[in-house]
This record gives structure tokens, sequence and C-alpha cells, in this order.
């Protein structure tokens, strides 16, 4: 059989993807002790996701939400026909994957966005907009904010899980792609499309005009 | 001999029943208590972000600082009252008091005698309009309630 090798992700992609295990770690062991590093790790994740809503309009192909997010008639039929075995091959998310990857994307801006306001039981650690809230709502954001994390854990599991199961019973390494960029597939497959230099320029302005007005509390002057 | 051993059959129902009631009293008071102490500590929590939202924003105003600090002061003195024997977590109440209040009482009385002395220098250097200091002793004080919670407090 012979393998085509095809780039699937692009750089912008893997390096998001990685920053944001990365920082998402970095959060989760500072949490409560080293809280200057845990706000700074929240600021980086806000303007990685404004980069990546970015890159989801503008951005290579496979990282385009036009291109992978689908209706649930084609998560249905990419289901059966991946019980049949009959399921094609993709070059970037496939149409259940699509939801993980909204589902992910969805719930780390749900915790970045309550972690701005949460505050610590002290009253003395607190995100940069939790000084516009009385205590008590800034208490409760914060205990959801332990709650949205427990979730985020689960979901790390399962997208963990999935990368096992396609190891495991396909015979599909979906790591290597994401680090190497390129996959070798079965048959022919459109690969990426990839997008011009200038966008990524104003893609990286986007996010760090995020982070640091993040970091500022959003009051700029 | 009938007699003899129905009475005491109702002595010790009335016992039993005594204890009943008297573990139902003493579970209701844990529970008072334990929430009379975390409204306690929620005053400081307030009083904290008070502070330190003043401190954050473009003109602090030193008197709310000064008589927030002044809470805090007032209250620390207490605090090692707010958990008499039994309000732990063998109390079957839910509560984030660790059992090391009760088996290391001198060293929780130790860090909470930490708070009082601390937050009454802060209430004096904002009556003496010293913000840099403020800003300082702040901290002084934050760690102060984080040095406890770390380790007397679940969490």
């Amino acid at each position: 059989m012979s393998e085509t090798p095809t780039r699937v992700w692009d750089g912008p992609t893997r390096l998001f993807h990685w920053a944001l295990v990365i920082l998402i770690v970095v959060a989760w062991l500072t949490a409560e002790e080293q809280m200057t590093v845990h706000r700074g790790a929240g600021y980086a994740i806000l303007g990685l996701l404004a980069f990546r809503v970015w890159w989801g309009l503008a951005g290579g192909s496979t990282a385009r939400f036009s291109n992978f997010v689908r209706g649930p008639a084609a998560i249905r039929r990419y289901l059966s026909e991946s019980r049949e075995g009959t399921a094609g091959e993709h070059a970037g998310h496939n149409p259940l994957g699509a939801l993980s990857v909204l589902a992910l994307l969805g719930l780390v801006a749900l915790q970045v966005i309550l972690g701005l306001f949460a505050i610590d039981e002290d009253g003395f650690e607190g995100g940069p907009l939790s000084d516009g809230i009385d205590f008590d709502l800034a208490r409760q954001i914060a205990e959801w904010h332990e709650l949205s994390f427990r979730l985020l854990q689960g979901l790390v599991v399962l997208h963990l899980g999935a990368i096992v199961f396609y190891a495991v019973r396909r015979r599909e390494d979906l790591v290597r792609p994401m680090i190497t960029g390129v996959r070798r597939f079965r048959g022919q497959v459109g690969g990426l499309v990839p997008a011009p230099l200038w966008r990524l320029v104003v893609g990286v302005a986007i996010g760090l005009a995020v982070g640091f007005a993040a970091s500022r509390g959003f009051r700029l002057g | 001999m009938i007699r003899a051993s129905r009475k005491s059959l109702t002595l010790m129902a009335l016992a039993a029943g005594l204890c009943l009631a008297g573990g139902a009293v003493a579970a209701v008071n844990a529970k008072a208590v334990i929430e009379a102490r975390e409204a306690n500590f929620k005053t400081f929590g307030k009083s904290m972000k008070t502070m330190n939202d003043n401190l954050k924003s473009d003109s602090p105003d030193l008197a709310v600082i000064a008589s927030n600090a002044a809470t805090i002061r007032g209250l620390a003195p207490k605090v090692t009252t707010w958990f008499p024997k039994g309000t732990g977590p063998e109390s079957g109440v839910k509560t984030e008091a660790r059992a090391e209040i009760w088996t290391d009482g001198a060293g929780f009385a130790a860090a909470a005698r930490r708070l009082e002395p601390e937050a009454a220098k802060l209430e004096a250097l904002a009556r003496a309009g010293d913000l840099a200091g403020v800003r300082a002793q702040v901290r002084v004080v934050g760690g102060t309630c984080k040095g406890c919670h770390d380790k007397f407090k679940a969490d």
C-alpha cells in the first residue's frame, strides 16, 4: 500500500496547540499558589484563543471553522461510516473531532473568562476584573472557575482517549502530524491550503493585543 | 423481677433518648458555630477585597482602607474562639476546618494571633497616609491569612 505524505496542519495551528497545552499545564500547577504566574498564563491563553478565532476565519484551510464544523447529519453519517469501516480519510478534523475542538476551545474560553472575575477566599488574589464586582459574586465565580476546570480535565481525558482509540483501532497516529504537520494517507487526500504570511502577522498582533489588554484589566490609558 | 427489668428498660430507653437528643443538640450547635465563623471569615475576605480594590484604583481612599483594616484588627483576636471542640470535620457538618486546628492547638493559635498586630500596623499606616507602606503591609496581612490557611484549612 503506497502512502502519500500530505501536509495537514500549518505551523501556526501546531504552535497554537502546543502552546495551549503548556499554558494550561502551567495554569493548573500554579493555581492558588503562584498567582502572578497563574494570571500570566491566563492572559496568554486568552491571547492564544483570540489568535485561534482569527485563524479559524482566515488561517490555513484545515484550521478554518467553515471547513471542519459540520452539522448533525454529517456527524451521524461519519459515525455510521466509521462503524462500517467506509469512512474516508480526512486531512484535518473529521466531523466528530470538530465537536471536540469546539467544546475544548469553548470551555477554555469560559475558563479564562471566569478567571478574570474570580477572587480567592482571602479577598487577596484575584483576576483583573474582580474589583468591579462584590466579594460574594467573585467567590461564586471562583467556584465556577474550579468547576469548569474539572469539566476541562474531563474533555482533555476524552481527547487523549480518542487519540489512543485511533492509534489502536484505526492504526492512525494523530500525534505526529500535530508535531510535524505531515500525515501519511492510504489514498489521495486533498491536503492543507496554507494562508499567506500577512494573515499570520495580523493574527499574532490580535493575540498580543488581547493578551496585553487582559493583563491591564481591559483598562487602557 | 419483671417490674425491675421493665424499669431498667425504661431507664435505658430514656438514657438512649437523652443521648440522641444530646447528639442532635451538639450537631445543631456545630452547624451554628460553623456558619457563624464562616460569616466572620467572609468579613475578613470582604475587607481585604475592598482594600485591594482601592489600591488598584487610580485614587486609593486611605480612609476606607483604614476602616477595613480596623474591622480586621477588631475581629482578629477572636479567631481562636471560633473553633470550639466538636466543630471540626468529625462533627459531620461540612467544614473546611482541618483536624490540625485541634491536634496542633498551639500552632494554630500562634498562626491566628499573627493577624491582629499586622492588621493594626496596616490601619496605622493608612491613618498616617503612607500609601507605599499600605501597599506593602496589605501583602503582609494577606500572607498571614494564607499562612494559616495553608496549614489549617482544607482545599
